[in-house]
């Protein structure tokens, strides 16, 4: 009896180190990140290099706002990456439910073929897409923007995987009591799965915003281009400006931070909170 | 978990309508932005065409006899196989290692969650440069605190042998937080009398984990297995910010060299790109049936 | 005929989409099934575009012209390049407006034939010289050959060699923006450092080798020459009298006793005297040199404002000599126009171009930049003269010499021969002479085409 109590807290210790020393591999370079887009120019690229600027200075950031208009791309990543994530939340639940707790013709086939779109590199469609956006006229729009990343592969994968594991008996009830199957999805499903919604919005909304290539290839002009697309410009075509491009990092990542921040609370907590448990 | 459930099989047409209806936004908008473009790049695969989009003729299967006796096809699937064997064991087994001592929610737990999925936040191209600047053997401050420590400069990314299990550890680096988030959601949802029942017939945690936790949570370690795997056999942004795919093309990945033949290299040979394309598409659509044959014939084992 | 099959394929392909799609098509629906492949409509510019491009009433007045001018001017010379348009925007009579939209070169090369082939193309364009001939062998860059006659610009105030850079089969596609040839930058310091003259570049490859050993300093991470090795080397193989290729009779000259000599030194210099740092990249080397961490590197003008912003005390010489004499690989960019633009936005572009070749605006350009001078009259200039780091670029920059420019086979030729084949060099991953042999082997498949 005592050996084993020894044994679990020998274990229990080593998870404590085990986690704090990867806790810190992250922490580090992150942290470096920061305090280096504080840095000068001769700082950043100094030899023997030194963690925390020797000087601090924002230099870097106003170069940064000089250079690009900050704000109204930030507006358009907010809009670009806010509808995606909006329009695409309702179509992957809506497609994820389906597959999951509805049973009709083909929906092994259909499943599959969703699945398979996931295997689609980006590059590999970039140019037929763009020709097609171009036929459509919504090269240059938020609609053009938003409309091809409004569902997803992954998206659909992930909501029907939660909507298996949830009670059979949920939607009985609601069946019992003559409602539509709209009706059951929305009012008894759809408020269960706040938690993987809000686990996929973050998601969706992170994958957006650091997008790069995507929204480049389908704005054509500087006032829709998002925020990622736009800081590209910074980084240099023949030397690299690392000051800038640590800057740039840092602003389109802040964002994302404040969001995880408010945002983490519903979902490290939320999904364990879920109806999940029986 | 009680598995009380009768299944009912009794569905009506209307039930089906309703079910055409929930799955047609997203069935149209993928169809449109999807495989439209898709059956594209197939139909160009078989053509000469280049980004110009002019003079284009077919070509038959002449394109794809080429890319098989293409050297750095060969070597950028053997690159692409070699990351994904090795990327998405380490970053799905860490993550689950770690569900063991993070599986809680205690603020202990949840603070270091959070931590850990910071890296995920960030975009491949800013971890890509800062774990670049890191390494640099010879500006970096990674490289500078080791030889300071008297570790001889280990030059990481600029190592023919290293760079490929650099850019493996800095891939999952990024992801086994998220990873982590979403198998520590799973294991909180199994059903705590589970774990005493197993406490009283004596199993030790090591047994517990193995027994109740793994299976308990196998829909998501497959998804996770899933998901992970079919993004690793498109990597591309990493080795694009980190390597350009060097030293010696040794971290050229094979939708790398797509992009390469297709846009980085005149004469921008897009017919040439699409195939690979296509050779890609095959080989990631059987590796994912045969993974989810092997995993949910493992899962329903598990359930039994 | 087989052609006509596959238009109609890719055709049905898009149209399907438009049929599957929601119908947003707008006005252009009837077009849709026209050959995507011969797509030029340039009427087919989307009203949303329209929208956003401000003020823009061209057809409706007849006054404001209005310019989308692409560039791949990222970085430090790009705020010089805004600076310069913002004030033409404001100067100029012929109300013109120039909308800026700049962007890296990878997402250009991606972007650009798409939207020349879909008649979304930007009015202008500027990038560098080498991809002219690639994209005027896909016919989609405007002949401006009648450039001169209708500005009344001065040609002949421009360097031949300079202007040779925008000419494909005696047409022109381009002004000239700016040229350049590749450098030999030194670090006197480090140079005064190691007990060498500070004032004194090497002069030839011996000497070069000689010095890059001395400056190399393991202890202290600093290193005599630094060698990327996502690069190739022309200067050196010019220097002793070898070469890659004949672009004029497609013959590879790759396999020859110079090359091998050449390669033998090089390999001698990274591999046994490890004189630059194991497989840098350029952008690397970039930030070393600025670091005060390498004492020479062989780079173009762009190295300038960076040494100076870092405070390096440098020093800027011709690239080195060997039994054949001294060359560099020149390059430069030229704004060109993509096929498909209307006769009235082109004759705007051009307005813009003959300002750009102004002296004055000439001379900011290199005064702000460090780039050499190529106008006759520019080069009298007292005040250029008197400015060390132009004139000793202006210097330096006349033993540039083509290597594959305006040839559509280059940047395969960079790409899947040259490059490889330096960093097996480099890395001492091949011996010279298999390396060597490789490369032609490699050369012959590519000149083959």
């Amino acid at each position: 009896m005592h050996k084993t109590r020894r044994k679990v807290r020998l274990g229990e210790a080593a998870g404590y180190i085990l986690t704090l020393l990867i806790a810190l591999t992250v922490i580090v370079p992150i942290l470096w990140l920061l305090v280096s887009s504080f840095k000068t120019d001769v700082g950043v690229i100094k030899f023997p290099p030194r963690f925390f600027p020797e000087e601090w200075t924002l230099h870097q950031y106003l170069y940064v706002g000089d250079s690009i208009p900050v704000f109204e791309m930030t507006k358009n990543t907010v809009i670009f990456a806010g509808g995606v994530t909006v329009i695409s939340l309702l179509f992957d639940s809506m497609a994820g439910y389906a597959f999951a707790r509805m049973h009709f013709k083909g929906s092994k086939l259909l499943f599959s073929i969703i699945l398979l779109t996931m295997m689609v590199p980006f590059q590999i469609i970039m140019t037929p897409l763009y020709i097609e956006v171009y036929k459509f006229n919504l090269l240059d729009t938020y609609l053009g923007l938003i409309l091809p990343r409004a569902t997803s592969a992954f998206g659909i994968y992930m909501m029907s995987s939660f909507f298996a594991g949830l009670p059979k008996s949920l939607e009985e009830s609601g069946r019992i009591d003559g409602m539509s199957e709209f009706r059951i999805f929305r009012s008894i499903m759809l408020p269960l799965c706040k938690p993987a919604l809000v686990s996929l919005g973050i998601y969706h909304f992170m994958n957006n915003w650091n997008d790069l290539l995507y929204p480049l290839m389908l704005t054509s002009s500087q006032s829709k281009r998002t925020l990622s697309a736009g800081l590209a410009v910074l980084v240099g075509n023949k030397v690299i400006k690392y000051g800038p491009t640590l800057a740039a990092a840092m602003i389109s990542l802040t964002p994302l931070l404040l969001l995880y921040i408010f945002c983490q609370k519903y979902f490290i907590e939320g999904i364990a909170a879920s109806g999940m448990k029986e | 978990m009680v598995k009380s459930i009768r299944k009912r099989k009794k569905y009506t047409a209307h039930n089906q309508k309703s079910a055409y209806l929930f799955i047609a936004p997203s069935m149209v908008i993928l169809s449109v932005f999807v495989f439209i473009p898709l059956i594209a790049s197939f139909v160009i695969s078989i053509t000469d065409m280049n980004i110009f989009m002019k003079d284009v003729h077919f070509t038959g299967i002449q394109n794809f006899i080429r890319l098989f006796s293409d050297d750095r096809v060969i070597n950028a699937t053997f690159n692409s196989l070699y990351f994904t064997l090795l990327e998405v064991p380490l970053q799905v087994g860490l993550a689950l290692l770690l569900t063991v001592s993070l599986a809680k929610n205690n603020r202990y737990c949840k603070l270091l969650r959070s931590v850990y999925y910071l890296p995920f936040v960030c975009s491949m191209t800013a971890i890509g440069i800062v774990w670049s600047m890191l390494l640099d053997p010879n500006m970096g401050l990674f490289a500078y605190w080791l030889k300071s420590v008297g570790v001889e400069t280990v030059s990481f990314l600029k190592d023919p042998q290293l760079a490929m299990p650099t850019v493996i550890a800095v891939t999952a680096w990024k992801g086994f937080g998220y990873t982590l988030t979403l198998l520590a959601a799973a294991v909180l949802n199994i059903s705590q009398s589970l774990y005493e029942a197993a406490q009283m017939d004596g199993a030790g945690s090591f047994q517990k984990f193995i027994h109740i936790t793994v299976p308990g949570i196998w829909p998501t370690i497959s998804f996770c297995i899933v998901t992970t795997t079919i993004g690793a056999m498109q990597m591309f942004d990493q080795a694009y910010v980190m390597t350009q795919g060097g030293p010696l093309n040794k971290t050229e990945t094979v939708v790398q060299y797509i992009y390469d033949r297709g846009f980085q290299t005149a004469p921008y040979d897009l017919g040439y790109a699409s195939a690979i394309s296509v050779y890609l598409f095959v080989i990631v659509a059987v590796m994912t049936f045969v993974l989810r044959k092997v995993i949910l014939n493992r899962g329903e084992d598990a359930d039994a | 005929m087989r052609k006509k099959v596959l238009s109609v394929l890719l055709g049905t392909a898009m149209c399907m989409s438009l049929l599957s799609g929601c119908g947003n098509g707008g006005g252009n629906q009837t077009a849709q099934s026209d050959d995507l492949a011969g797509a030029a409509e340039d009427t087919a510019v989307s009203e949303s575009e329209e929208e956003s491009r401000e003020g823009q009433d061209e057809t409706a007045s007849g006054e404001k012209t209005t310019l989308e001018f692409w560039n791949v001017f990222t970085g430090s010379d790009g705020d010089i390049l805004r600076q310069i348009v913002d004030n033409y925007n404001k100067t100029n009579t012929d109300n013109i407006e120039i909308q800026m939209d700049i962007m890296p070169n990878d997402q250009l090369q991606q972007k650009l034939p798409a939207a020349i082939a879909t008649g979304t193309a930007p009015d202008l364009v500027l990038f560098g010289v080498e991809n002219i001939a690639p994209y005027v062998s896909n016919d989609s860059l405007e002949d401006i050959s009648d450039f001169w006659e209708t500005t009344g610009a001065d040609k002949d105030n421009i360097l031949e060699n300079v202007l040779e850079l925008s000419h494909v089969d005696g047409k022109l596609y381009g002004a000239p923006m700016q040229y350049n040839v590749s450098y030999l930058y030194w670090n006197k310091d480090l140079f005064s450092a190691a007990g060498l003259d500070p004032e004194k570049a090497p002069a030839t490859l011996d000497e070069l080798a000689e010095y890059a050993e001395k400056l190399t300093d393991p202890s202290k991470n600093q290193f005599g020459l630094a060698l990327p090795t996502n690069a190739t080397y022309m200067q050196f193989l010019w220097a002793n009298g070898g070469d890659a290729d004949d672009p004029e009779t497609n013959t590879n000259l790759l396999d020859s006793e110079e090359n091998i000599k050449t390669l033998e030194w090089l390999q001698d210099l990274t591999v046994n005297k490890k004189v630059s740092p194991e497989n840098i990249t350029g952008a690397e080397a970039d930030t070393m040199l600025q670091a005060g961490q390498i004492a020479m590197y062989m780079s173009g003008p762009w190295q300038i404002n960076g040494l100076r912003e870092q405070g390096i005390n440098f020093g800027i010489a011709p690239c080195v000599a060997g039994s054949a004499g001294a060359f560099s690989p020149a390059g430069g960019c030229s704004y060109v126009i993509p096929k498909g633009t209307e006769e009235s936005q082109k004759l705007a572009a051009y307005k813009f171009m003959q300002y750009w070749l102004t002296d004055d605006i000439l001379k900011e350009w290199s005064q702000k930049n460090g780039f050499p001078v190529w106008s006759k009259t520019l080069m009298e200039d007292p005040e250029i003269q008197n400015d060390e780091v132009l004139s000793s670029i202006s210097e330096a920059t006349e033993i540039g010499r083509s290597y594959n420019l305006g040839y559509s086979l280059a940047s395969q030729i960079d790409n899947d021969v040259m490059i490889p084949m330096f960093e097996k060099v480099m890395t001492g991953a091949a011996s010279p002479e298999d390396a060597l042999k490789e490369a032609s082997a490699g050369m012959d498949k590519i000149l083959a085409q």
